[in-house]
């Protein structure tokens, strides 16, 4: 997205490009009046049109737009609104007759960087405010840049990565055969070694792979829970019949949600059960029950080995390993995803476990369509 | 204007939040996959000394040849990274000086043996000597590696200060010249115009993102022979 506006914060020093938008003349002379005599050296454009705002806004740099709220062609706020969809960190300042409250937090919400009463503005108070609009502006410009830097860095990780370790696991699954039986017992130990860590490479980069698609805000619909467990059971049968596992399910519930996240999640958390389990038969159930809010909780139980409370929320964090990577091999990255997941559909997980009595996580999620389906896209 | 107050408040502790989660992870999954890297270099160069069939010899070499290019990636990606995290200490420094300390940080790594350098630089720079120096070896490796097989390297440095106060150096090599469609894309990181070349392609992003960071910008230009790479700094005030 691009923002027509510098890339560095003007200081003080700097000339100042404005636009003020207000559909009355006289009011526009007036305002333009006393923010030039707050900041004279600024350059200040006035627009009585809102209509054609979008069009000034988009072909000027502008540092700062004043916008009036009481326009009968196109509300101020509205108009925030759309210049705001566009230019993502334009500092954006809501002029109002009255500061009633309900209007100056729908003018926050709606993306303004500020608010003034019109009747409070003095050569002093515009200067004020532009200098603060900006500086907030610039601060989440920043921390924007910083959060898309750190994207780069994990896409970089999880795609520039494959090929390379793709042809390190070719040619290792080559040396197998190639090495035969007569090899000596050092280079049969040493290519399984070797084979074991280009196994934990490959994923390693998959696990990248799957959160750098958790940075997106993903689409939620109702979603029948029986449908997640159904992909879930298919897609782990080869893994339950090897473990000699069950899976039960009670899920006859629908949910808001994205298919391919819920999938994951249940997935990740019952491969988690079966996975740090010492029974001779694994087992997993999943049950639903409504929380006292109204909102669906998908319970995963297992008869694994247990968590002590204090690793409750612990567990959560990357790589938090609690076991020996030998006696349990995971890369411990797959509950970190699963939170991640959990979050962009606007829920939340926690975990019941006592060591020795097996583990439950609860995963909340909306219940019903229309139950504030906004939630997640509003991020 | 209690309201900016809490506007100021709001996105503040989520996004870091956020930020450092995502932080975290590219990190711990950096260090793990570095970890994972080495081990196999290792077994595969075991392998290596210890196989008797050339088959196997060779395929191990491959494995090695791939791990150990890996390992070079991952960590000119954190350098990458360290790049936009390094906290500037901006100074002015005369820019000969810069140039002449990149030089001798090379030839100490024994990098440019027989190269030809012509240094007409002049002028002061405004900018962080550790970052700037390391932009500047990049440039220079960048302008090595495009001497022809057989040639030896010859690079021609003609920087000053201009009339609004930036400075700015052009760096020309004796290599073949860059096609204009690819100025930009070698650029972007892991990008290489022969794939069988040495070299990882980070050395020229990395330089570009520290001359951005001081407010200025990397750039090929027309060349009659080889390529030119331009470096512009803005002067002392409009850099800060």
């Amino acid at each position: 997205m691009s923002t027509a506006w510098p890339a560095r914060a003007p200081s003080n020093d700097e000339i100042l490009h404005l636009l003020v938008i207000d559909d009355s003349a006289l009011e526009l002379e007036l305002t333009t009046t006393t923010i030039a005599a707050g900041l004279p050296h600024a350059g200040i454009e006035a627009l009585r049109d809102p209509e054609a705002a979008l069009d000034a806004v988009r072909s000027g740099a502008f540092d700062c737009v004043f916008i009036d709220y009481n326009m009968p062609q196109l509300d101020g706020i509205e108009l925030g609104r759309r210049i705001r969809a566009e230019f993502t960190h334009l500092p954006l300042v809501l002029m109002t007759a009255v500061g009633y409250d309900t209007l100056v937090a729908e003018a926050i919400r709606s993306g303004f960087t500020d608010y003034i009463p019109k009747d409070k503005i003095s050569p002093t108070s515009a200067r004020r405010t532009i200098n603060r609009a900006v500086q907030v502006a610039t601060q989440a410009r920043l921390i924007e840049e910083q959060r898309q830097e750190l994207e780069h860095f994990a896409y970089a990780l999880a795609h520039d990565f494959k090929q390379p370790i793709r042809q390190i696991r070719v040619f290792a699954d080559l040396l197998n055969t190639e090495l035969g039986a007569q090899a000596s017992e050092d280079a049969t130990k040493h290519l399984a070694f070797l084979s074991e860590a280009s196994r934990r490479l490959a994923t390693l980069v998959d696990v990248m792979s799957q959160y750098t698609l958790l940075n997106k805000p993903p689409e939620l619909g109702v979603l029948d829970l029986n449908e997640a467990v159904r992909s879930v059971r298919q897609n782990l049968e080869g893994f339950i019949v090897e473990r000699r596992a069950t899976l039960l399910a009670d899920a006859n519930v629908s949910v808001l949600g994205n298919e391919a996240l819920l999938t994951q999640v249940l997935q990740n958390l019952v491969v988690n059960g079966l996975r740090y389990n010492r029974d001779e038969r694994p087992h997993v159930s999943i049950r639903t029950e409504l929380s006292g809010e109204g909102r669906r909780r998908v319970i995963v139980t297992d008869n694994g080995i247990g968590i002590e409370s204090r690793y409750h929320e612990q567990i959560f964090q990357p790589l938090m390993r609690l076991h020996n990577v030998s006696e349990f091999p995971g890369t411990g990255l797959g509950l970190t995803i699963t939170r991640k997941a959990v979050l962009a559909q606007g829920g939340r997980i926690w975990c019941r476990s006592e060591p020795g009595e097996g583990s439950s996580f609860i995963v909340e999620l909306d219940a019903a369509p229309g139950a504030a389906p906004a939630r997640a896209h509003n991020t | 204007m209690q309201m900016l107050q809490t506007r100021e408040q709001e996105p503040g502790p989520v996004m870091s939040a956020a930020e450092r989660e995502l932080q975290d992870f590219s990190y711990i999954v950096a260090h793990d996959l570095a970890t994972e890297f080495r081990h196999v270099a290792a077994f595969a160069r075991l392998l290596i000394d210890e196989a008797d069939a050339e088959a196997v010899r060779a395929h191990a070499d491959i494995i090695w040849q791939s791990s150990t290019k890996c390992q070079r990636m991952l960590s000119a990606l954190m350098d990458y990274s360290a790049v936009q995290s390094h906290k500037l200490t901006p100074r002015h420094w005369p820019a000969r000086s810069v140039v002449e300390r990149a030089i001798a940080e090379l030839t100490a790594q024994g990098v440019g043996k027989g190269a030809q350098f012509e240094i007409d630089v002049s002028g002061q720079v405004f900018a962080d000597a550790r970052l700037l120096i390391m932009a500047m070896r990049l440039a220079l490796l960048n302008a090595l590696a495009a001497a022809p097989d057989g040639m030896s390297p010859r690079i021609v440095l003609r920087g000053a200060t201009g009339a609004d106060g930036a400075w700015i150096v052009d760096i020309a090599d004796n290599g073949e010249g860059l096609a204009r469609e690819y100025w930009e894309k070698a650029f972007a990181m892991f990008w290489r115009l022969d794939p069988d070349a040495p070299g990882i392609g980070a050395g020229l992003p990395t330089l570009r993102r520290i001359v951005r960071r001081h407010g200025g910008e990397a750039r090929f230009l027309e060349a009659g022979g080889g390529a030119i790479l331009q470096i512009t700094l803005p002067g002392a005030e409009a850099g800060q």
